[in-house]
């Protein structure tokens, strides 16, 4: 997989959200990024609906990464519903939830998540967080086949 | 119980030689004969004494035998008297039926033979004095029943108290118990509540603390050159701080999931514990020049791995962070093996405890430096001491100010 990977980061905090762009840019990636600030957003951009209809400009991502807490619906319900949505749920997700939480980790993974990740406080541990991930996701993980 | 009495006969005849007779004829053992020359003589013995048997004249001038014997009937006391009419045996039929409708037990004939006589009497004498011994013997059961019964009401009685004093004893230790009941779901909601509480907080507390940490990090890396030198301090000051409120956090998170996740329990090596510890701990004492020591002759223990693992990471971490300045720490961990428990001591040659903080610094947040001198968070050892007393031990501390401290951790031994 070429570094134009799309990623979908679905998460709420606008700080993290901005932490998360600013590490892959200083990680010198080249993917596209595009963010779903609720869960809804979420589900609305995976499932081409509203204004995300137009999937040339909103392709399916190759990569999803999700935090879980959330208003609304949150991260486990994206998850399961990605899940069970043919077109989507050979889509790797990543959770990336500042929760180490057993529970959550064990929900996580019951509902299909195919990475769990803790968000990392410092700025180098997000620079280095987003690395791996480009380089064991994007780089070296065989990708899916497209569903057809 | 047996207590013979001499057993009285009444003698009757008007003829004094008859009574002499009959006196001599009758030499029975345990016997006291009354002699009574009338009927009215007779009628006097037998109100003041008890007999076994009368032996009744019948031929007696004024009272004669037969009625003396319907006088002696006719008295509630003596209607069963046995009595035994002696007459001449020139008496007729007509007599003889006279004396049985008076009920008289038998005729004894004169001249007496002897052995008859005293036979008769014997027979007799021996009924009496069976039926007292049973009277007797009635009336010593009776006693004694009274008396029984008198020791069970007594005995009743005590008990009815004693229960009565012990169904109170029962009440109040209900009442107690209900109390530390009452206090221990208390306390353990509000332990719930607490703990719940400082999980919440730390796990939210560290969204915010990201944006500072990642920002200031940012703005340390990028925008570095165009501060002055003022500014540059002041942001390094920041990125120190959220390190430090960091740590902070994780402890606390830890602290407090500790009475949270649920317990599972395995059999553990300490030293393989001790192994992990090495290498997670590897850098921090690398870096400070640092050694630890233990071997693999420590003992097997069955408790829950993260506790355990947590009780001596933070000791081995402490031993390394309050090392003496320009002293590379040396830690070193020893165990000793008792019938129903474990000591597994980490000792280290650092700063050590004054005597008056021996106590407190198990206390959360209790912390004996500032922050600009050591790293420590307040927690360690807070987290030691709960972890320790979850799995049924304790730790104790043993220290010398500028020599170095001794950390004792006992932990129970399945029996």
């Amino acid at each position: 997989m070429s570094q134009s990977a799309h990623i979908l980061l679905v998460e709420d905090n606008r700080m993290d959200i901005e932490l998360t762009l600013d590490a892959f840019r200083e990680a010198r990636l080249g993917n596209t990024i595009h963010v779903a600030t609720n869960g809804q957003e979420a589900l609305d951009y995976l499932f081409g609906t509203g204004k995300y209809a137009d999937r040339s400009q909103y392709p399916l991502p190759d990569l999803i990464l999700l935090d879980l807490k959330m208003p609304g619906i949150d991260g486990h319900e994206v998850l399961r519903r990605i899940k069970v949505a043919p077109v989507l749920k050979r889509i790797p997700v990543i959770i990336l939830s500042s929760s180490k939480e057993e529970g959550d980790r064990a929900l996580g993974y019951d509902s299909g998540a195919n990475s769990y990740l803790v968000k990392p406080v410092s700025f180098d541990g997000f620079i280095d967080v987003v690395r791996q991930i480009s380089a064991y996701w994007i780089t070296l993980n065989v990708h899916p086949p497209e569903y057809e | 119980m047996h207590i013979i009495h001499k057993t009285n006969i009444l003698l009757v005849d008007d003829q004094p030689q008859n009574l002499l007779a009959l006196e001599a004829a009758l030499d029975l053992p345990h016997s006291r004969l009354v002699k009574a020359q009338s009927g009215y003589e007779a009628l006097r013995c037998l109100l003041k004494e008890d007999f076994a048997l009368v032996l009744l004249d019948v031929r007696m001038p004024e009272l004669d035998g037969f009625e003396t014997a319907r006088l002696i009937r006719s008295r509630p006391k003596t209607k069963d008297l046995p009595i035994i009419f002696v007459t001449a045996e020139s008496q007729n039929a007509e007599d003889v039926i006279h004396g049985y409708s008076l009920n008289a037990v038998d005729y004894v004939f004169k001249p007496f033979v002897r052995e008859i006589l005293q036979t008769k009497v014997s027979v007799f004498v021996d009924l009496y004095r069976k039926t007292e011994q049973v009277r007797q013997q009635a009336r010593l059961l009776q006693k004694s029943e009274k008396h029984l019964e008198a020791l069970v009401a007594e005995r009743t009685v005590k008990l009815a108290a004693a229960n009565q004093q012990l169904r109170q004893e029962v009440e109040e230790r209900k009442r107690a118990e209900a109390v530390l009941q009452q206090k221990t779901e208390q306390l353990e909601q509000a332990n719930k509540d607490l703990e719940s509480f400082s999980y919440s907080v730390s796990h939210d507390l560290r969204a915010p603390l990201r944006g500072i940490s990642g920002f200031s990090q940012i703005i340390a890396r990028r925008h570095r050159e165009s501060l002055n030198e003022e500014g540059q301090h002041y942001v390094d000051n920041v990125v120190e701080a959220t390190k430090q409120m960091e740590r902070l956090i994780d402890d606390l998170l830890s602290y407090a999931k500790m009475g949270r996740q649920s317990m599972s329990v395995q059999s553990l090596s300490v030293y393989e514990v001790f192994q992990k510890i090495a290498q997670q701990l590897h850098p921090r004492i690398e870096e400070a020049g640092g050694h630890l020591e233990f071997n693999p002759n420590m003992p097997i223990v069955v408790c829950n791995p993260t506790l355990l693992h947590q009780i001596f990471l933070n000791l081995v971490d402490n031993a390394i962070t309050y090392a003496k300045p320009d002293v590379p720490p040396q830690v070193k961990v020893e165990s000793t093996i008792e019938p129903h428990h474990v000591t597994i001591s980490v000792s280290d040659n650092g700063i050590g405890i004054a005597p008056e903080f021996q106590e407190k610094i198990f206390n959360i947040f209790q912390r004996l430096h500032s922050d600009e001198s050591y790293t420590g968070t307040g927690i360690g050892l807070a987290t030691v001491k709960k972890a320790a007393e979850l799995l049924g031990g304790s730790v104790s501390v043993e220290s010398t100010v500028g020599e170095g401290s001794r950390f004792h951790i006992t932990l129970p031994t399945p029996s």
